[in-house]
């Protein structure tokens, strides 16, 4: 019992981690270019705000995958706790992870994305969303895998 | 379609009223000046280039955009000027009113005072601040500095020695020369600062001892008077420069508080008359009369023509005929409840001249794709009152509040149908309220995906009919019914292959299959018999039509962000109510005041946080719904913006002109 339970938090470590580290690095990447722009023109906070807020998402969605996972799991939210075996365990497991891998990979590179973009907003202020549709095509990737997490957490039967 | 229909005109007139018309063509905004300097026109006809410089004009401005740009750091900002500028709103009459009455040299005269003033007032307090650091070190040294030195008989030193060599290094030194004056004076961490005065003659003991200890000269500070004096005086001359400082901002302060909003009002104006300036050296003259030529709407010219032979007895208006080759530039038009979705098609592109619009047929996908991407009342609600507060403070962005606005009634109208209330679970929704609920995501978010992707199949099948629409409307009916036409017989077969025998029965499959064969032959042998290379084409048709179903297939399920972007906007509502809820445990804990205010500010906060990422991610992924699965399907782009020679102020709105 206890093993299943290990590896479904395995599980939420991994969604939550994953995805989170992979939008810590793009936040990263893009908040400093922007810093770069802000330090030039600081009128343009508001647009840059938004690109480096885009590579987030994929932490939020790992969050979200992980949340799901505790509800089911009855971790939080009041319910009872609900013993599982090894295998659903496994399972579990194997459903956190297309949102964290997807989640790390597409968010650094949307970090990478919205640095750049962070150039065409210095340079090109009314072509910003450009940019950010841009930004938004390296998104997709981190929305199928929440996607295909989603479906998957609510086919496990506990 | 909606697109309006452009001509060029052109006007002649005298010099005399170049000035007043280019004004009034200004005022007007609905002409778009071309660039004739560049272009052969001047030649063919033997008129040159005017040159009309003002280089005041542009000096002023800068003078006046530079005490702006000192005044606003003295202003209270708003949180809203935080993201977007802030403007002045005023009437076209107060607009004249400041322009004639206020002393803009005198205004700005006092700036540049007060800004030359607190510069040297910074800088010096700046080296009063370097010297008193040099000066504390020194502090507890009861000699005059400036009497400090060697002397006929005596040398000295000053300067420090690592903490732990000091009282070996002052043993020796005493040992060495009785009549000596050592003192310490102030320590650091790691080091002790010394004075050392001795008689000459024992230099050449000294030296070597101070070399040993690792001995640091350190320049004395040069002031006169005792170290505790001189402090002394930096301290009140700091003290008097504070002062000063604040009576300086002070004035600041007063100064962008009585001419902030004229200095803006100030600057618009000039920056108006510069670009007239500009706007005229893109014109021809000759030396008693002018020309220039340009773009307009069509159904403007009657009023512009009517505007300025009203005003001005000598101005010639005619339309002219375009140039071969020459593309007019691209304004939209369209009704009301559509135009907020302009916005959408000009972020990917206008069309190009020979294409229309795609506005009218995004607008209803976006509405719907919008709504379900954020599909909670709650939210749709707050959007719809933020939109509505926006367009009534800020003065920017009115289109976007606009779309916020009808896609914030989209969320309303989806949460209500997905039992989307701030992420309160259906169960404990009042009843009339689960019943208008269609099915809950949460339980059955398999429906939710074939919604997605039913979605998605009416679009694409929508554009593909567009363009087959577009085709036989150019009367290219055969190109037309044998590619898009044959896709959509093989979309319907497929359709029915796949939910025939659910829907219809088992013979609405076989149909189905036949259908989907019929369409891929008329696809790959009347499109390819078309064709100039036919053998070629034929044999490269299956190839093209499986690279269709490809795309065809990664397009429909593309759709399927509208579910998983929905399903996200809730779980995250629910989870804050979930976190906020744990609050409440904590009760025993800290008192159930300080739960309930922890619980009700993380609601609070969580359904903002949650409201704004899920509007972000819906509106870009709606967006690029209609550019990347779309748009390829009819739609091309491409077209050259109408930008009319109008009035661009940065800093205050025009009452009238809003």
């Amino acid at each position: 019992m206890e093993v299943g339970l290990g590896l479904a938090i395995i599980g939420i470590a991994l969604a939550v981690g994953l995805a989170g580290a992979g939008s810590a690095l793009g936040i990263g990447y893009a908040a400093s270019a922007a810093n770069g722009v802000i330090s030039e023109d600081p009128s343009k906070f508001g647009s840059l705000f938004i690109l480096v807020a885009l590579p987030g998402t994929q932490g939020i969605y790992g969050f979200l995958v992980g949340v799901m996972v505790m509800m089911q799991l009855g971790l939080i939210g009041g319910g009872e706790m609900v013993a599982i075996s090894v295998g659903t365990g496994w399972q579990i497991l194997g459903a956190c992870l297309p949102v964290g891998i997807a989640g790390l990979a597409s968010g650094a590179h949307q970090g990478r994305v919205s640095a750049a973009g962070a150039a065409v907003v210095a340079k090109q202020p009314e072509d910003f969303f450009k940019a950010v549709i841009m930004s938004a095509m390296v998104e997709t990737y981190a929305v199928l895998g929440l996607l295909v997490s989603i479906l998957l957490i609510f086919a496990i039967q506990l | 379609m909606s697109i309006s229909r452009m001509i060029k005109v052109q006007i002649i007139s005298l010099h005399c009223h170049r000035e007043n018309v280019v004004n009034e063509l200004q005022e007007t905004g609905l002409i778009e000046i071309e660039n004739l300097k560049d272009s052969s026109y001047g030649a063919e006809h033997g008129v040159s280039p005017l040159r009309v410089k003002d280089d005041n004009t542009i000096k002023n401005l800068s003078e006046t955009e530079h005490s702006l740009k000192f005044l606003s750091k003295f202003r209270k900002k708003s949180l809203s000027e935080f993201f977007v500028p802030k403007k002045v709103n005023l009437s076209e009459k107060r607009f004249r009113q400041i322009i004639s009455k206020f002393p803009v040299d005198e205004v700005i005269c006092n700036c540049d005072q007060v800004e030359s003033s607190l510069r040297e007032t910074t800088l010096e307090e700046e080296k009063l601040l370097k010297d008193k650091s040099e000066l504390l070190l020194w502090k507890d040294l009861d000699m005059q500095l400036d009497e400090l030195g060697a002397t006929g008989k005596t040398d000295f030193a000053i300067g420090s020695v690592p903490r732990e060599r000091f009282d070996e290094l002052s043993k020796k030194v005493r040992e060495t020369a009785s009549e000596t004056f050592l003192k310490e004076v102030t320590g650091t961490k790691t080091d002790k600062y010394f004075v050392l005065i001795y008689l000459r003659e024992y230099d050449e003991k000294i030296s070597p001892l101070l070399r040993e200890s690792g001995f640091t000269h350190t320049p004395l500070p040069a002031f006169p008077g005792k170290p505790g004096d001189a402090l002394k005086k930096i301290d009140e001359r700091l003290a008097k420069i504070e002062l000063k400082k604040k009576e300086l901002e002070e004035k600041g302060e007063g100064l962008s508080r009585e001419n902030g909003e004229a200095i803006m009002v100030v600057s618009d104006y000039l920056s108006r008359i510069n670009l007239r300036c500009e706007a005229q050296n893109l014109m021809l003259g000759t030396n008693e009369a002018f020309i220039l030529t340009g773009w307009m709407r069509e159904e403007d010219f009657p009023a512009l023509r009517k505007r300025l032979s009203h005003k001005f007895a000598e101005v010639a208006l005619a339309k002219i005929k375009p140039k071969k080759g020459e593309s007019p530039p691209i304004a939209l038009k369209n009704k009301k409840s559509f135009a907020p979705f302009e916005m959408i098609t000009k972020l990917y592109g206008l069309p190009h001249h020979q294409e229309f619009d795609p506005t009218p047929f995004l607008a209803p996908f976006f509405f719907v794709f919008f709504g379900l991407c954020l599909s909670d009342v709650g939210y749709g609600v707050a959007l719809m009152v933020l939109s509505l507060l926006g367009m009534k403070k800020i003065n920017a962005g009115r289109q976007l509040f606009q779309l916020f606005l009808i896609t914030g009634a989209s969320s309303v109208i989806a949460g209500a149908l997905l039992g989307g209330w701030l992420g309160i679970e259906v169960a404990s929704l009042p009843h009339f309220l689960q019943r208008l609920m269609l099915f809950n995501p949460m339980e059955t978010p398999i429906v939710f995906l074939y919604l997605s992707l039913a979605l998605g199949t009416i679009q694409i099948i929508f554009g593909t009919t567009i363009k087959l629409l577009q085709g036989t409307k150019n009367k290219e009916w055969c190109g037309a019914l044998f590619s898009e036409g044959a896709w959509l017989v093989i979309f319907a077969g497929i359709l029915l292959l796949m939910l025939g025998e659910i829907l219809i029965g088992a013979s609405a499959t076989v149909v189905g299959k036949w259908m989907a064969i019929s369409g891929a032959l008329i696809y790959i042998f009347l499109r390819g018999l078309r064709q100039e290379e036919k053998l070629k084409s034929i044999a490269l048709g299956p190839l093209l039509l499986l690279n269709g179903l490809k795309d065809l297939l990664g397009n429909v399920l593309s759709y399927s962000r509208l579910m998983a972007l929905g399903i996200a906007t809730a779980v995250i509502a629910m989870t804050v109510n979930i976190i906020a809820a744990l609050a409440l445990e904590a009760i025993p804990l800290i008192g159930w005041a300080i739960s309930w205010a922890i619980m009700i500010l993380i609601l609070i906060g969580g359904h903002i946080f949650n409201l704004a990422i899920s509007t972000l991610g819906a509106f870009i992924h709606t967006t690029r719904l209609q550019f990347v699965e779309f748009f390829p399907y009819f739609f091309v782009g491409g077209g050259r913006a109408f930008k009319p020679f109008q009035v661009k102020d940065k800093f205050t709105i025009i009452e009238e002109r809003r």
